[in-house]
């Protein structure tokens, strides 16, 4: 054999073993069988407690102990003593009734009864007392998802005191009426006492909550793993153990799904429209779509720019085709909106959406004259990874260009956004607000009123003495039925005064394999994971 | 078939150059113009490629972009290799502790891994032309400054150098007729290989976010952008990071045949 | 020995200089750049915005008042006691964060050592044996193109065809080895390329050599003398190359880690610098300084072991 032959060979030989060493080992699970005859799906019988639901979503759902809350409130690990149902009222979870005083100083809360948390400690009177001696501690308290400040959340809280083992009263220097709202999900969240520092409220371990599952493991940035809580009082979780990863790409929580190693996404932006779309054309995959509390908005700075002329705002809002916007760009699911409150409240009303072009130029020529004016408009890069927006601005770009506004689009991360919108210098902001709390007077406060905090942090100089004087009576009132008619009063004042520009409201579409598991469908905002369940059970 | 090669990439090489240079009149379309109700559309009469996921000529785009990411990587190599040409010039020529402290200053710039650093610079000063040139210039001027200087040693070393400064000649005198036509080539092979990597740079930080401002139309910004839609219309991608792919292996197939020519004359290929 | 002692001395004493340049360039582009960590720190709920005196309060908590060169001082007197400070973000010490995202990072990068390695060395030797035929020419074609690629685009291919297609490879993940095989080629592709064609050139450069052609004459064969004699003689460049590739991946990948999810020290660097957290860049870029360092002094060592006309020094 001649040398160069014999060379050739042996390289060859170690070419082809790294390659099966690389390839060899997963090969067995499927070897690109086609999906929907997959083994695991057409018998389900073969599902044994060991077998693990893998989802994914784009961010950590487990953060750790500088997060105030551990964990997100999706993964079921702790509960809260209220939340809100589909409507947008406050629902009782570890608290089943409450009552106020006359003038809604004093609330008592009547505890849910035979509650164990994790550890197999009972849930009473005094572990809530305990949990608002935390909450006082908190005034900015760290988190991801929401931050804690028990002056906005509970204004004036004087403290809670016990009353008898399931009872509690919680007082405050100020009325607060409308106290449940604030207290949804993450400002009510109750963990079992020991897991926090006592000077500084932070946690020192993994805190012990109620919910439906344990978290047994955190690699950070990595992935979180559930298992079944067996003495949780409510009805117990439908699935023992579930693996949530942390995929970063969207393209690869694509390949993921498609590929089965995922069988379903979750949380915000968790996938695409245009993927989605892809998804959806294979037999295998269903989405579940849920309205959500985002709204996604368009601010111009209204300081010293003509965006102060209120015919001017309108004439943008005019040009942009909100529902073509949502049907090439968010695949549909989203609704066009010119109403500054999201549609989870339960105080918010239907209100007209127009697109006239014709009549934008129309006003643009009133204000502008036969005049151009530059815009810059800019969003954070944080809201490329929840959606289109860059396509979205390049759009509206392209809408503004036909009526004398010749705007640019920029990208630019959150440092560079608060320096410049402390400083005044975005001449348009693209962003998404949630109605974390669907307490109306405080959204329609933070826009419409003269020293609301988006009015001022975002310079939109939008100043109605009216509207002042309705935002004082609504945060004032006991009356429920005044306060309702306020805020369809200012709603409505907001949607032709426009001092920002609503552009839609969010759904939260979450693609799962339905050949794998179910219960995606209920579950929403309000609802954690212990729905989920193998197709054809355990 | 090498020299059939070389002159295809040189083809190559001027037909971007001339798209770019004369997009107005080649381009069909504006390459910004938005028809949200006609995206992903089919090559026809009106688009030749076909639209975007925005409705946008994906042929005019494609126009403006060769001028945008060639003239960009170009300039930006043409920034670098001034600022490093310079630099090592002054460092061999002038030798001593100014030569210590430029070579350590060069040491310190090819230790940073040059993707973190070009990123660090775009992230800190933000996005924009301006960050670009600055980042692709501090990231790969050593490399430039480091050839340069061990030419200047290596020519200072002739005798005829000597010769010169014998009959009076003075140093600026000496670089421009001696030094310079020596380190010509050299540095046109370094600079070829760089106008590649410079692109791919540039695409590269168009994906983390940090590249330019939209909607210039640029093929590192329009592979990015690309990225929620190929998997419903493989153009949008192939055609962008066509372009890119070709236009790189034509400056990486110039880049080979000059450095053959350098081998040719049988100096410092070695170097490269 | 005693030589190779002297000489690691000597560069081990280069990288003072070289780490306090590369922090001192940090610091520098810190200040010049926009946005003010505490600003960030206080706005991390967007829902949220922060008043005036709670960004001055955090400010001066944070050390952010005080003169840049004290704030220099302090953090270089931290690194010489071993402590490289508290991200500026989330008050987690940076050195502990970098330890929890370095193994990925190492064995991204040692795969990928691996395969640059073998696969450079063996695409080297294969075409420099076919020179001037058809598997010579169509392998440097395949060559030149994937390093014309752009990186992502190939780690979206990868994930398409391993993943998607043939489902032999997770697609992202870092649970176990087999998720590191797709990233660690997707970084590897290009380096792996650039170092066959600088093999490839360096044996054929080797090959028209004098000894070669003594030996030829002699009646050794092509494929032998390439091993035997050529090979050894061409590997420093090659080596250098491979090692200077290995340096920047031992600074992480930032895209490939995004696209992959693995976790590491690029992803790491990312969000330093979208935050601005300071006190996390300067721990990286140290770490990066370090690492050049030593990975360019064992390059050294081993090209003079390979060759060693090469005197260590000059």
């Amino acid at each position: 054999m001649n040398p160069r032959k014999r060379l050739l060979g042996s390289l060859l030989a170690g070419a082809v073993s790294l390659c099966l060493a690389a390839c060899g080992g997963p090969a067995a699970p499927d070897t690109a069988s086609p999906a929907p005859s997959a083994p695991a799906a057409s018998t389900p019988a073969a599902h044994g407690k060991e077998d693990v639901i893998v989802l994914a979503g784009a961010r950590t759902l487990a953060p750790g102990v500088e997060d105030v809350y551990f964990s997100h409130k999706l993964l079921g690990a702790w509960e809260p003593l209220i939340s809100a149902d589909e409507t947008g009222s406050p629902v009782g979870v570890l608290a089943e009734r409450w009552q106020r005083n006359e003038d809604a100083t004093a609330w008592t809360f009547y505890l849910r009864q035979g509650v164990r948390f994790q550890n197999g400690e009972a849930f009473n009177a005094d572990i809530v007392v305990e949990n608002f001696k935390r909450y006082q501690l908190l005034e900015n308290g760290y988190s991801r998802y929401t931050s804690f400040r028990v002056a906005d959340l509970y204004p004036g809280l004087i403290g809670c005191e016990k009353v008898d083992d399931y009872t509690v009263t919680v007082r405050f220097e100020q009325p607060v009426p409308r106290l449940l709202f604030n207290m949804k999900d993450y400002a009510s969240c109750i963990f079992c006492p020991g897991s926090w520092d006592p000077e500084t409220g932070c946690f020192t371990e993994q805190p012990v909550g109620t919910g439906p599952y344990v978290i047994t493991e955190v690699k950070e940035d990595e992935y979180a793993v559930l298992k079944a809580f067996d003495g949780y009082w409510g009805e117990p979780a439908k699935t023992e153990n579930i693996r949530v990863r942390v995929i970063s790409d969207p393209q690869a929580r694509y390949a993921a799904l498609d590929s089965e190693e995922v069988m379903g996404v979750l949380d915000l932006g968790a996938m695409p429209a245009a993927l989605g779309d892809e998804l959806l054309k294979d037999s295998r995959f269903a989405m579940a779509v849920h309205t959500s509390n985002i709204t996604h908005f368009m601010l111009l700075k209204g300081e010293g720019t003509p965006f102060s002329d209120v015919r001017l705002r309108q004439a943008v809002s005019l040009a942009i085709d909100r529902q073509l916007i949502v049907d090439q760009l968010w695949g549909g699911y989203a609704k066009p909106t010119q109403n500054l409150i999201n549609r989870m409240c339960p105080d918010w009303v239907e209100l007209p959406v127009e697109y006239d072009m014709d009549r934008a130029k129309e006003l643009a020529r009133e204000v502008l004259g036969e005049q151009r004016i530059q815009v810059d408009m800019y969003t954070r890069s944080l809201y490329l990874d929840r959606g289109p927006y860059k396509e979205m601005m390049e759009y509206i770009q392209s809408q503004l260009a036909q009526i004398g506004i010749d705007a640019t689009v920029n990208i630019i991360d959150s440092s560079t956004y608060s320096e410049m919108s402390e400083n005044g210098e975005l001449g348009a902001n693209f962003m998404t607000h949630g109605m974390a709390n669907l307490n109306a007077y405080l959204f329609l406060n933070m826009y419409l009123g003269s020293e609301g905090s988006y009015n001022q942090s975002q310079h939109l100089a939008y100043h109605n003495e009216y509207a002042d004087g309705l935002l004082t009576e609504m945060r004032g009132t006991l009356d429920d039925g005044r306060f309702h008619a306020l805020a369809v009063e200012l709603q409505e004042i907001a949607n032709t005064q426009l001092p920002v520009i609503p552009l839609f409201y969010d759904t939260s579409n979450l693609i799962y394999n339905r050949e794998q598991i179910t219960g995606y469908e209920d579950f929403t905002d309000h609802v954690d994971l212990s729905h989920l369940a193998w197709v054809g059970g355990v | 078939m090498k020299k059939a090669l070389f002159y295809a990439a040189l083809a190559v090489l001027a037909v971007f150059i001339t798209a770019g240079i004369f997009a107005e009149v080649l381009a069909p379309c504006d390459p910004n113009a938005v028809d949200l109700a006609n995206p992903l559309a089919a090559p026809s009469s009106a688009h030749w490629l076909g639209t975007d996921h925005l409705g946008r000529d994906l042929l005019s785009r494609l126009i403006y972009g060769s001028r945008s990411s060639v003239f960009l990587a170009f300039f930006a190599t043409g920034c670098t290799l001034m600022a490093g040409s310079l630099i090592g010039l002054v460092s061999g020529w002038a030798g001593g502790w100014l030569d210590q402290l430029l070579q350590g200053v060069v040491n310190l710039f090819q230790g940073i891994p040059s993707t973190a650093f070009v990123a660090a610079v775009l992230g800190l000063l933000g996005p924009g032309i301006r960050s670009l040139l600055i980042a692709v210039a501090a990231s790969s001027w050593a490399g430039f400054s480091r050839v340069v200087r061990n030419q200047v040693l290596a020519v200072r070393e002739l005798h005829y150098i000597e010769g010169a400064r014998a009959l009076g000649a003075g140093s600026f005198s000496i670089l421009c007729r001696h030094v310079l036509p020596n380190i010509m080539l050299p540095l046109l092979v370094l600079a070829a290989a760089r106008v590649g990597s410079t692109v791919l740079t540039v695409a590269a930080m168009s994906f983390l976010g940090l590249g330019l401002r939209a909607p210039a139309a640029d093929w590192g910004i329009m592979i990015s952008d690309a990225k929620l839609y190929y998997i419903k219309d493989l153009k949008v991608l192939l055609a962008p990071a066509a372009c890119l792919t070709l236009f790189c292996l034509s400056i990486h197939l110039i880049a080979d045949e000059l450095r053959d020519r350098l081998d040719g004359e049988g100096d410092g290929a070695h170097m490269l | 020995m005693g030589h190779i002692l002297r000489y690691t001395g000597k560069k081990l004493l280069w990288t003072v200089p070289i780490l306090l340049g590369i922090t001192l360039l940090a610091f520098g582009l810190g200040l010049a750049a926009r946005g003010d960590p505490a600003v960030n720190r206080a706005s991390v709920d967007p829902d949220y915005v922060p008043t005036r005196e709670e960004i001055q309060a955090l400010r001066e908590a944070l050390g952010l008042t005080v003169p840049a060169p004290v704030q220099y001082g302090r953090w270089m007197a931290g690194v010489l006691r071993g402590d490289l400070g508290r991200s500026l973000m989330d008050d987690k010490p940076v050195l502990g964060e970098m330890l929890r995202l370095l193994p990925n990072t190492l064995i991204l990068s040692g795969m990928a050592l691996a395969v640059i390695a073998a696969a450079g060395i063996f695409g080297g030797v294969l075409l420099a044996l076919f020179h001037g035929r058809f598997v010579d020419a169509a392998g440097r074609a395949v060559l030149v193109t994937v390093m014309s690629v752009p990186g992502f685009c190939l780690a979206y291919f990868l994930i398409w065809l391993f993943a998607q297609k043939l489902r032999v490879l997770p697609s992202s993940g870092a649970e176990g080895p087999l998720h590191f095989v797709l990233p660690c080629l997707a970084v590897s592709a290009a380096s792996a390329c650039a170092a066959a064609r600088l093999l490839r050139a360096s044996l054929l450069g080797e090959l028209g050599r004098n000894y070669i052609l003594t030996a030829r004459a002699k009646g050794l064969g092509r494929g032998r003398l390439l091993l035997r004699h050529a090979l050894r003689n061409a590997l420093p460049p090659t080596v250098t190359h491979i090692a200077s590739a290995f340096g920047g991946l031992l600074g992480g990948s930032m895209i490939t880690e995004q696209i992959f999810s693995v976790p590491g020290i690029g992803s790491y660097a990312l969000a330093a610098i979208q935050n601005r957290d300071y006190t996390a860049l300067r721990g990286y870029v140290l770490f990066t300084g370090l690492v050049f360092v030593l990975v360019c002094l064992g390059c050294d060592l081993l090209c003079a072991w390979l060759n060693p006309q090469i005197r260590l020094g000059e």
